[in-house]
C-alpha cells in the first residue's frame, strides 16, 4: 500500500518536473514520451480503463470462440460429402425423412458459410445490433458474442471440415466396424484427430477473432479499442492510447500463440 | 464343427460410379459357424468389396446379406448392433493414433457393451498377453511396428467378443518378416473355433488354415472348395491360371 | 456658404446612408476555419458553410451586397467594434463580455447540447437522467456532459450520433445527447413522432451575428430578415443540409 502511494508520487514528481518544459514547449524526446504516458496511462488512473476494456475484449473473445467452435463443428459435419449426399437407405437408424432434413440442413450450412464469409464482419455486427436485435435491450457483450461467434463459426466450419477430411477414411471404417455409430465415431475418433491437424489454422482464427472484436466498438461496447478511443477523446493525444491498446492486444495474442504452441507440441509427442 | 449358417449372401451386386464399375456381379455364398473361409483372387476381382459388404462398410447395390437370420441390408435394421458381433481387421491396421493401445481396445466395449473401465481393461490386458504385447498397453500406435499394430488391431476387434472376424488383406501392408507373427495369431484364432472370413494373398495360410477357399474374379465366385480341391485340383481355367501365377 | 456646406453635408450623409443600405458593401469579418459553419472550399478561395448560406439569405432579404474579410477568430469581434458597416459572422457565441463591445443580432442557432428521448419516456428533468443509458458521439461535448450526469459506465459511445439515435429508436438506450442543431436536423429528417427533444438547458450556446453598435439600421434589417427566414422554415432546411447527413448533401 505504502509502496503504491510512493510510486504514484514519483510519477507525480516527474510530471511536476516537466511542467516548465511543457509551458515553454522545450521537451526533449524522453520528456515528451513521459508526458504522453502520464496523460494517457497514469493520470486519473486511466490504466484502469484499458484493463476494463481488456477484460471485456477477453470476455467477448472467449465466449465467441466457444460459440464459433460449437456451431462451426456442427456446420463442418453438415458439409461433409457423406452427410451432404446422405441417402438414408441402408444407413441403419437413419430413416429417409431424417435424410431429407439432414440434406436440407447441409444446404443451409453451405449457404450460411457463404453469407458469413462473403460479407464484412462490421456489416454483420451492425445488422445484428440495429436490425435483428434492433429493439431488444440486452447486454452489448451478448450481442458481441452472438455477432462474432456466428461469424467465426463460418471460418471454423471450413477449418474443421479440412481437418476432418485430412483424417484417413480407414479411421471411420475402423470405428464403424467396431459397432460405433457415425456420431460416436465422429466424436471419439475423427474429431480429436481433426482437431490436431486443424490446430494451427484454428489458432489463426482465434487470433483474428480476438482482434476483430474491436469492431464491436461501433455498437458502443467499451472493449479494448473503445477504451483507447475514450481516453484519446479526453487527452487529445494523437495515437498514444492506441499504442497502449495495441500492446495489450499483442500480449493477449502472444500468450495465446504460446499456449497453443505448447498444446501442439504435447499432441505431437503423444502420437504419430 | 456345427453346420448352422451364420452369414448368408444372396445375389450380391455392388456398383460404383453410378454403375460404371461393377465390383460384384451377383455373389451367393454361405458362411457356417466356426468355419474359416479364405477368399482369393486377382486384384480387382471384388474380393475386398465382398468382404466389406458383409458388415455393410459398402452398401450393396442389389442382393441381401443375412446375418444370424436378419437381413442387414434392410434400412430398418440397426447395423451398428450387427457390427458389434463382426470384428474387422484392415490392411492398414487403422488403429486410432490419438489413443493408447489400451484405450484403442477398451473404447468400443465401454461405449457399446457398457463395460466398466476395469472390466474392459482386464479383458484387454488378457488379450494383449495372449499376443505378447502386454508391455505395450500404454504405448501409442506410432511407437509400434507394423506387425505389432496388426496384432493389436486383431485383439481390438476381439475385445468386442465378436461371432465372426473379417480380415481384409491383413498382411499385405507388412514387411515380410512381420507377416508370420500376424498369421500365427490368426491361426491360433482359427484353432479356437472363431468364424473367419479372410481375404488374403497368403496361399500358405489358406492351404493350412482354411476350411474352404473361394476363388473370385471379375465380381463372380468362380470356384470354391476345400484347400486341396482348389490348390491341387482346380477345375476352372481361370483358377488354374491365377494359381500358376501366384504359387 | 454655411447653408451650402450644411446642405452639402446633409446631402452627403443622405447619399452615404442610402449607399450603405442599397449600393454600398457590408464587410463580413470571419474566421473560415470552423466547419460546418464557415470554411474555405476546395478551391482555396470561396468561403462556404452554414453561416455563409444564412448570411446570403439575409443579405438578399435586406437588399445589400457583402464582402468577406477573413481574419483570426480573436480579431473578429474587435474588427466589428472598431469599423462601422462591418459585421462578425463566425459562429460567435453571444456572451455578456462581447455585448460590452458589440451588438448581436437575434440568436440564430443554439449549438448547445440537446437531449432527445422517446416521446413516451418518463424522463423530464436532468435528475431523471441520472443512471440512465445516454447515447453520444465519442469525444463530443455531449459525451463529456453525459458522463457528468449519468456516470462513465452509463454512457454508450458511438462513432457517429446517428447510431445513438437508432439505438434510441429501438428503445435500447434511454436518451441521446447531441449538439442541438444536429439534433434538430436529425428529428426533422427522421420525422419520427416517437422521438422528442427535451427543453433542458444542459449547455446553452447561442450564436449571433456581431454588429457594430452604431449600425442600428443594419441590425434592424438583419433581425427582420432572420425573423422572416425563421417563419419560412429556412433554418430547418439549413439544419438538414449541414447536420442531416448525406441525403441533403447530395442534392
Amino acid at each position: 500500500m505504502n509502496a503504491a502511494v510512493e510510486s504514484i508520487s514519483i510519477f507525480e514528481q516527474w510530471w511536476q518536473n516537466i511542467q516548465p518544459g511543457i509551458q515553454a514547449n522545450t521537451l526533449n524526446f524522453w520528456e515528451n514520451l513521459y508526458k504522453e504516458i502520464y496523460m494517457n496511462v497514469i493520470q486519473g488512473d486511466r490504466w484502469l480503463q484499458y484493463l476494463r476494456g481488456l477484460g471485456v475484449t477477453l470476455e467477448v473473445s472467449f465466449f465467441s470462440i466457444l460459440v464459433g467452435l460449437l456451431l462451426g463443428t456442427i456446420l463442418a459435419i453438415l458439409r461433409l460429402p457423406q452427410v451432404q449426399n446422405i441417402s438414408g437407405k441402408g444407413r441403419g437408424f437413419l430413416p429417409t425423412l431424417g435424410a431429407v432434413i439432414v440434406r436440407g440442413l447441409s444446404k443451409f450450412a453451405g449457404f450460411y458459410i457463404n453469407i458469413m464469409r462473403g460479407t464484412p464482419l462490421l456489416l454483420q455486427v451492425l445488422i445484428i445490433n440495429f436490425g435483428i436485435f434492433g429493439t431488444v435491450r440486452m447486454d452489448k457483450v451478448i450481442i458481441g458474442v452472438i455477432a462474432c461467434g456466428l461469424n467465426s463459426a463460418a471460418y471454423v466450419a471450413e477449418i474443421v471440415r479440412g481437418g476432418i477430411m485430412s483424417v484417413e477414411k480407414g479411421q471411420t471404417e475402423a470405428g464403424r466396424s467396431l459397432g460405433l455409430s457415425g456420431i460416436r465415431t465422429m466424436i471419439y475418433i475423427i474429431l480429436p484427430q481433426a482437431a490436431k491437424s486443424a490446430l494451427p489454422a484454428m489458432c489463426n482464427e482465434f487470433i483474428s477473432l480476438i482482434k476483430e472484436t474491436s469492431i464491436l466498438s461501433y455498437i458502443a461496447l467499451t472493449e479494448l479499442t473503445k477504451a483507447g478511443d475514450y481516453i484519446r477523446s479526453r487527452t487529445y493525444s494523437a495515437f498514444t492510447p492506441y499504442i497502449v491498446s495495441g500492446l495489450l492486444y499483442l500480449i493477449v495474442v502472444l500468450t495465446l500463440t504460446w499456449l497453443i504452441g505448447k498444446l501442439e507440441r504435447r499432441l505431437r509427442n503423444s502420437d504419430h | 464343427m456345427t453346420t448352422d449358417i451364420i452369414i448368408s449372401v444372396r445375389d450380391l451386386e455392388k456398383h460404383f460410379d453410378e454403375g460404371k464399375l461393377k465390383a460384384l456381379r451377383g455373389v451367393t455364398a454361405d458362411i457356417k459357424r466356426g468355419e474359416v473361409v479364405v477368399v482369393i483372387g486377382p486384384s480387382g476381382s471384388g474380393k475386398s468389396t465382398f468382404l466389406r459388404c458383409l458388415n455393410l462398410l459398402e452398401t450393396p447395390t442389389k442382393g441381401t446379406v443375412t446375418v444370424e437370420g436378419v437381413n442387414i441390408t434392410d434400412p430398418k435394421v440397426n447395423i451398428n448392433k450387427h457390427r458389434e458381433k463382426m470384428g474387422m481387421v484392415f490392411q492398414h491396421f487403422n488403429l486410432f493414433p490419438h489413443m493408447t493401445i489400451l484405450r484403442n481396445m477398451t473404447l468400443a466395449p465401454m461405449k457399446l457393451l457398457k463395460k466398466k473401465k476395469a472390466d474392459a481393461e482386464e479383458k484387454a490386458m488378457a488379450l494383449l498377453k495372449r499376443v505378447g504385447l502386454a508391455d505395450r498397453a500404454n504405448a501409442y500406435p506410432s511407437q509400434l511396428s507394423g506387425g505389432q499394430k496388426q496384432r493389436i488391431a486383431i485383439v481390438r476387434a476381439l475385445c468386442m467378443e465378436p461371432q465372426v472376424m473379417l480380415f481384409d488383406e491383413p498382411t499385405s501392408a507388412l514387411d515380410p518378416e512381420m507377416v508370420g507373427e500376424v498369421l500365427d495369431v490368426m491361426k491360433q484364432l482359427a484353432m479356437e473355433g472363431m468364424t473367419m472370413v479372410v481375404v488374403t494373398h497368403e496361399m500358405g495360410f489358406a492351404r493350412e488354415v482354411a476350411d474352404r477357399v473361394i476363388f473370385m474374379d471379375e465380381g463372380h465366385i468362380i470356384e470354391e472348395g476345400t484347400p486341396d480341391e482348389i490348390f491341387d485340383h482346380p477345375q476352372q481355367p481361370r483358377t488354374q491360371d491365377f494359381l500358376r501365377k501366384v504359387l | 456658404m454655411k447653408k451650402l456646406v450644411a446642405l452639402l453635408t446633409a446631402l452627403i450623409m443622405v447619399l452615404s446612408c442610402t449607399a450603405a443600405l442599397a449600393g454600398e458593401i457590408v464587410y463580413v469579418a470571419t474566421n473560415p476555419e470552423y466547419p460546418p459553419f464557415e470554411s474555405v472550399a476546395d478551391d482555396g478561395m470561396t468561403i462556404v458553410g452554414y453561416d455563409v448560406d444564412l448570411f446570403d439569405a439575409i443579405a438578399k432579404k435586406a437588399g445589400f451586397e457583402y464582402e468577406f474579410e477573413p481574419m483570426e477568430f480573436a480579431a473578429v469581434v474587435n474588427a466589428v467594434a472598431t469599423k462601422p458597416n462591418t459585421v462578425g459572422l463566425s459562429g460567435i457565441s453571444i456572451t455578456e463580455e462581447r455585448k460590452l463591445s458589440v451588438n448581436f443580432s437575434l440568436p440564430y442557432i443554439n449549438a448547445g447540447v440537446a437531449v432527445i428521448v422517446k416521446a413516451d419516456s418518463t424522463i423530464a428533468t436532468l435528475e431523471d437522467l441520472q443512471g440512465k443509458i445516454i447515447g453520444v458521439q465519442t469525444g463530443t461535448t455531449s459525451d463529456f456532459e453525459a458522463e457528468k450526469i449519468t456516470g462513465i459506465d452509463n454512457v454508450a459511445r458511438y462513432s457517429t450520433f446517428q447510431f445513438a439515435v437508432n439505438e434510441l429508436q429501438g428503445n435500447k438506450i434511454d436518451a441521446v445527447f447531441v449538439d442541438k442543431p444536429v439534433g434538430e436536423a436529425i428529428l426533422a429528417q427522421l420525422n419520427d413522432p416517437s422521438l422528442v427533444m427535451l427543453d433542458l438547458e444542459i449547455v446553452a450556446d447561442w450564436y449571433g451575428i456581431a454588429i457594430n453598435k452604431n449600425d442600428v439600421e443594419l441590425q434592424q434589417k438583419i433581425d427582420a430578415a432572420i425573423t422572416e427566414l425563421q417563419n419560412e422554415g429556412f433554418f430547418e432546411e439549413l439544419a438538414v443540409k449541414y447536420f442531416g447527413g448525406g441525403e441533403a448533401d447530395a442534392e
